[in-house]
């Protein structure tokens, strides 16, 4: 086989590697268009066909040009420039005749992995790429050396991507960076999950079924027990007899009170598509651009689409200020009518209690005394929904426990809210960070007391006090357990699998900070803790330069050097022996280097005559194979099977 | 390892003579059949004549021994031309060279001109007297034998020299049980009588002809030329081991082998014989004596097996 086809599969299996990411964006008939290319390669390859004509391939050229542009429109954006780039290149096995058309191909592959950074950053596409830059250098090298071995041109163009590893380290590092990156990627997923403008029955509990994570934290957790970390976000404020809306509010200027504790927490918070920003209870400032509300809420300018890390501050104990009497009066606002048995019971709370705080103490020994009950599959409810749960079904999830109390401390006369965030997190302990999930989405109620100001009451809390320590799995019972988590009965895979996926999430979020997180202000604070001043570029670039040197000189002293010769590559049969005395080291009889093979028979008799019957034949075999004149190939396997079996 | 019957047979009858010398007997043997000169370097006494004469018998060799001392010439051994007036001509009368065996004794007591005379033939294989070429006897073999002990008045071999003798061994002191055997029945002559041949001149040049058939392989040339490379890169020695060293370790190892009923060679082979042949080859680097047996023994652990 002449080099013209020899390096034609390679060539395949290369640009099929580098197109594989972008396959899923393509037009569908790009994809039938690459494989019956491929498809045609391999019948060159064969032999089974000729190369095809100049002009046929020119005209097909043309018609994939015209055909990848018109699948978009005429428009030309990325994943059009690469649907073209990808036509081309399908076609170009087929014209690899000559050593410069496979070069071109090579070249073009490498073209084609890198544009997959127009897409994603993510670290799993880091490893791919590094592969398939891995198996297109194997392809040029086979191109240089068609008749080689396989095995050989894997070793030398793994061994090439392995040398580059530092080179591409440093370009990272110190090769100036432009503010905002190269590649501005937009995020391209679509319907993110989290909480929206309005709060009805069973929205916190849809949220509750996503295991999507919401938000990473790194705080001090000893500052913060579990049973404590209520992560605000939203604030409900109007409710319409079955809904509760979030209305539009001044921005207001926040300031915890003096000789308050506060936390300090770094949030990363993941695209969920509105403004809300996520911190501890209670949050009075945000590190990102932000609109900072009287409610303690905070809101980002956009939608959130993209991951954003901020800082957040939050005191522990709430200021006792005073809303203005307009404010007070919107927290009091229910409608008109509906709901009567409710509003009797919150009237006669207020009758009989004497202070603010005693009717919210009723209210919660009532929630307390009552069977109600946690679930995440509560019965739909009919015109009066807060009737029906309070008194008929009782059986609801913590939206239905918020609502149904600020509903009632409402119509007793005490301003009241719903506050919507997220309760709990999972520590992940391979990355020292809390992972906060949408199955932690909680929403609490907030009591305005005359003396004390906005008070935080969980009634969720009361009726399954296991939510606010183990999370919604802990609070669900026992018959819902089991359909929504089926792992949580058998704790080794559970536990197992939970820990790759931590550590999975551990090695990402590294990835996200650290390298993806490696901007041109970052850089500049390596620099300067290297010592380099990089206000101007002599500096940096001197050092690029000498780093640049000194990898390159290691390298080919690397390649360059003469290895410590270590003689011939024992063949089949002396490794088997080699094998045979490894067995016999364990058992008892090491082999001294210049011992040869009769005197270790002596040595075995003399040392463990209980294996010398054993042994004996084989090690005779090998004598007469590595010895004697002439030896068969089935002698030779026989041997190296019989070491294969031989246990000592 | 099975042995080589006939060959067990010659050292079991040389056993009941020579006592307790049975590796110097196996060493000799091979020596014989590999082609090559044996010396042997010990006291006078020790049965140095009684173990040539043993094995010239066993395998029915002629067998002639040769005093060497000072005043002898070159004629005194490979033999000279003298008129015969009868036949008004020169007749050549062959020296004692023109036999099977031949025991050189005290070979250091005759002068270097003597020395080479001899030593010419053993490597020729053939004498030129006064023109005229004659080719020894074959097999021919010689056993020079050399006291250590007494340099006076003595020309010691020079390395040159000793380089064309196979091998070299000492024999040693019987052990007390040989001895006693030895001092109990005397008589040393009558049992030599008692000797049968085993082989005849022909038998012998046929297996020296098959030793050469014994088949070396990869693994052990790599490993004797292993060896000798160690012997010319290693700071203990002086010098390494010439390339005639080489084929002499190769030819003793070849017939050790086929002696011990073998057709191929294996390591083990090279190293029981090496410290015989090589051992008066080698001279230590520091003060360019020989190294104690022991010494090189563990030097040559050094070298692993291929």
């Amino acid at each position: 086989m002449t080099s013209k086809f020899s390096s034609i599969p390679m060539m395949l299996a290369a640009t099929a590697a580098a197109f594989a990411p972008h396959a899923g964006r393509m037009p569908v008939w790009v994809l039938i268009w690459c494989a019956a290319a491929w498809g045609w390669g391999l019948l060159i390859w064969k032999q089974k066909t000729g190369w095809p004509p100049r002009w046929g391939l020119n005209l097909l050229a043309f018609a994939g040009f015209i055909g990848a542009l018109a699948s978009f429109g005429f428009a030309f954006d990325r994943t059009a420039g690469v649907t073209i780039l990808s036509v081309m290149l399908s076609l170009k096995p087929l014209e690899a005749r000559t050593y410069r058309d496979r070069m071109i191909t090579v070249f073009l592959v490498y073209f084609l992995i890198l544009s997959n950074l127009l897409f994603s950053n993510a670290l799993p596409m880091f490893f791919y790429m590094l592969g398939s830059v891995a198996l297109t250098t194997m392809l040029l090298v086979r191109i240089q050396d068609p008749e080689g071995k396989s095995g050989r041109h894997a070793a030398l163009a793994g061994g090439t991507v392995l040398l580059a590893l530092p080179v591409m380290a440093l370009f990272f590092f110190l090769f100036p960076r432009i503010p905002g990156g190269i590649f501005r990627l937009t995020e391209t997923t679509t319907a993110r999950t989290g909480f929206t403008q309005e709060m009805s029955p069973g929205s916190v509990s849809r949220l509750v079924l996503s295991r999507d994570i919401a938000f990473r934290v790194e705080l001090a957790q000893a500052q913060v027990p579990p049973g404590k970390r209520y992560w605000r976000g939203v604030v409900y404020s109007d409710f319409d007899g079955r809904n509760w809306q979030s209305l539009p509010q001044p921005p207001a200027a926040l300031s915890p009170e003096p000789g308050v504790e506060t936390v300090v927490q770094q949030i990363e918070l993941e695209p969920h598509r509105q403004r809300w920003l996520f911190a501890l209870d209670l949050p009075f400032d945000v590190s990102t651009a932000a609109v900072a509300h009287a409610d303690y809420t905070f809101k980002a300018p956009e939608p959130i689409k993209e991951r954003i890390r901020y800082r957040a501050l939050s005191a522990m104990q709430r200021p006792a200020r005073t809303p203005a009497p307009e404010e007070a009066a919107r927290y009091l606002r229910i409608p008109a009518a509906g709901n009567p048995d409710a509003r009797d019971l919150a009237a006669r709370w207020q009758k009989e209690s004497r202070s603010p705080a005693e009717i919210v103490e009723r209210a919660l020994a009532f929630f307390g005394r009552q069977e109600f009950v946690y679930s995440l599959t509560p019965p739909l409810l009919g015109d009066d929904p807060i009737d029906e749960f309070l008194f008929q079904s009782r059986k609801g999830f913590c939206e239905h426990y918020a609502s149904a109390f600020a509903f009632l401390m409402r119509a007793a006369g005490l301003p009241s809210r719903i506050v919507g965030g997220y309760l709990g997190g999972e520590t992940n302990p391979f990355g020292g960070y809390l992972i906060v999930r949408q199955s932690d989405a909680h929403a609490w109620a907030e009591v305005r007391l005359p003396e004390r100001g906005w008070v935080r009451i969980d009634p969720t809390a009361v009726v399954a006090p296991e939510r606010a320590e183990g999370g919604t799995e802990a609070a669900v019972p026992p018959e819902e357990r089991m359909s929504r988590y089926p792992f949580s009965e058998m704790p080794l895979i559970g536990d197992a699998a939970r820990n790759l996926l931590l550590g999975l999430d551990a090695a990402n979020t590294f990835w996200n900070r650290r390298i993806m997180g490696y901007t041109a202000g970052a850089q500049r604070r390596l620099l300067s803790r290297l010592g380099l001043s990089a206000d101007s570029w002599k500096e940096p670039a001197a050092a690029f330069c000498a780093a640049l040197l000194l990898i390159s000189a290691a390298g080919a002293l690397l390649v360059l050097l003469p290895r410590p010769s270590l003689g011939k590559k024992p063949d089949s049969v002396q490794r088997s022996y080699l094998k045979l005395c490894a067995k016999l080291a364990k058992a008892g009889v090491v082999r001294r280097p210049d011992q040869g093979p009769c005197d270790l028979i002596e040595e075995v008799r003399r040392l463990r005559p209980d294996l010398a019957l054993l042994v004996s034949p084989a090690i005779e075999r090998y004598v007469r194979l590595r010895y004697g004149p002439g030896p068969t190939a089935a002698e030779r396997s026989r041997f190296i099977d019989e070491v294969r079996r031989l246990s000592l | 390892m099975n042995r080589n019957a006939l060959f067990e047979q010659v050292v079991e009858q040389a056993g009941t003579v020579v006592l307790g010398k049975d590796r110097q007997v196996r060493l000799c043997l091979t020596c014989l059949f590999a082609r090559g000169h044996l010396l042997i370097e010990d006291l006078p006494g020790i049965g140095k004549t009684t173990l040539a004469k043993v094995l010239s018998r066993s395998l029915g060799l002629e067998f002639r021994r040769v005093q060497f001392t000072s005043d002898m010439l070159p004629g005194d051994i490979l033999g000279t031309s003298v008129f015969d007036q009868t036949s008004a001509s020169f007749v050549f009368h062959p020296g004692p060279i023109f036999t099977q065996v031949l025991l050189a004794d005290e070979i250091n007591r005759a002068t270097p001109k003597t020395q080479s005379a001899l030593l010419e033939a053993m490597e020729e294989r053939q004498v030129t007297v006064e023109g005229e070429t004659r080719p020894l006897s074959a097999p021919f073999f010689v056993i020079a034998t050399q006291n250590p002990l007494e340099q006076h008045g003595t020309f010691p071999l020079p390395e040159s020299q000793l380089d064309r003798f196979l091998m070299r061994i000492r024999l040693g002191y019987p052990d007390r049980e040989a001895e006693e055997t030895l001092l109990r029945e005397g008589r040393i002559e009558r049992k030599l009588s008692c000797v049968d041949r085993c082989l005849t001149p022909d038998d012998v040049l046929r297996i020296q002809q098959q030793i050469d058939e014994v088949h070396l392989s990869e693994a052990v040339l790599a490993y004797v030329q292993d060896l000798i490379a160690f012997t010319r890169e290693s700071k203990h020695f002086a010098v390494g081991l010439s390339p005639r060293a080489g084929l002499a370790l190769l030819r003793a190892a070849r017939a050790w082998a086929f002696l011990h009923g073998r057709e191929f060679l294996i390591p083990e082979d090279v190293q029981q014989i090496m410290p015989w042949v090589v051992a008066h080859r080698l001279r230590s680097r520091e003060d360019l004596r020989e190294l104690p047996a022991e010494r090189l023994a563990l030097l040559m652990q050094r070298v692993p097996i291929p």
